[in-house]
């Protein structure tokens, strides 16, 4: 559920619409799940995709339906670790919001691919599913996407 | 297969090793600017969690939810229905394996809804002890 509700979150930026997605997500999983047709085994698993697409179609409603101003629910977040060392934690602190403010400022798809690889860690086979993209250009997409970043980490 | 392809393809199997090994930057200063930008995005990227009082109320919801769609179907079945239904899972398959309101698909809908429902509950469940475990963290 943490997966879903993070992508929600990366997404929106609201705590609030990142929980009614998360639910709506869920229900439509429990009504849909006469529908859903296992197509793998083990890590082929499709469950897993056929939930982040769920995800994203409820998402995608959210955002059509409800225009909420966002919050900054991750910068808040991260304001919320305990700083075992102050100066650390500090540099740190300013490294992650940086990185975070990289990310959040790209292009949607691109956004979208980062945040589904490295904090829902879905493959690039997965992403490409849910996407409608080929696993090569998931690949490509990361690889431009991970440039992106790291020119606007540049000093 | 073009440049950008096949840097593409090997950053993948770098992101892969990144996000499979330990947290921290281990690695760093042998790792290529690219692979060490995921490495970066691995370690301060948030994993978020919803409120535990969120999860708890996403539970329920769920089980009532749950027990909407089949008490009417389990309640009232005078003869056991689990042995005719496994029986005939490992039969040959028919007309009813494309039709979603047979038994099969019922009871399969059945286990995959309490598998999402307690799911759930078993994650708050592994939060809380989670969150019990340390002082500070994420919400």
């Amino acid at each position: 559920m943490a997966q879903i509700y993070s992508l929600a979150l990366y997404e929106t930026r609201d705590p609030h619409a990142a929980e009614d997605i998360t639910e709506g997500v869920f229900l439509k999983a429990l009504s849909s799940l006469p529908r859903f047709r296992e197509q793998g085994e083990g890590e082929e698993s499709t469950f897993k995709v056929w939930l982040y697409a769920i995800a994203r179609n409820v998402i995608a409603n959210e955002r059509r339906r409800d225009r909420r101003h966002p919050q900054d629910p991750i910068e808040l977040a991260l304001g919320l670790r305990a700083p075992d060392d102050p100066a650390a934690a500090a540099e740190t602190r300013l490294e992650a919001e940086r990185a975070l403010k990289a990310v959040m400022e790209l292009p949607s798809e691109r956004k979208q691919a980062l945040i589904l690889r490295f904090v829902n860690e879905l493959s690039a086979r997965e992403i490409g599913e849910l996407m409608g993209k080929s696993e090569g250009a998931v690949r490509v997409l990361i690889h431009r996407a991970l440039v992106s970043v790291r020119r606007r980490l540049e000093p | 297969m073009t440049r950008t392809s096949e840097n593409a393809i090997e950053l993948d199997h770098a992101i892969d090793t990144i996000l499979r090994g330990p947290a921290g930057p281990a690695g760093r200063e042998s790792e290529g600017e690219l692979a060490a930008t995921a490495r970066l995005l691995r370690d301060v990227l948030p994993r978020l969690h919803p409120r535990f009082s969120f999860e708890e109320h996403l539970a329920a919801r769920l089980a009532a939810a749950r027990r909407l769609r089949h008490e009417p179907l389990l309640a009232p079945e005078p003869t056991p229905i689990e042995p005719r239904l496994l029986a005939r899972s490992t039969a040959e398959p028919t007309e009813a394996a494309a039709d979603p309101t047979a038994p099969e698909h019922r009871l399969l809908g059945l286990v995959a809804g309490g598998a999402i429902a307690s799911g759930v509950s078993i994650a708050g469940a592994a939060i809380v002890v989670w969150r019990r475990s340390r002082s500070g963290g994420f919400f």
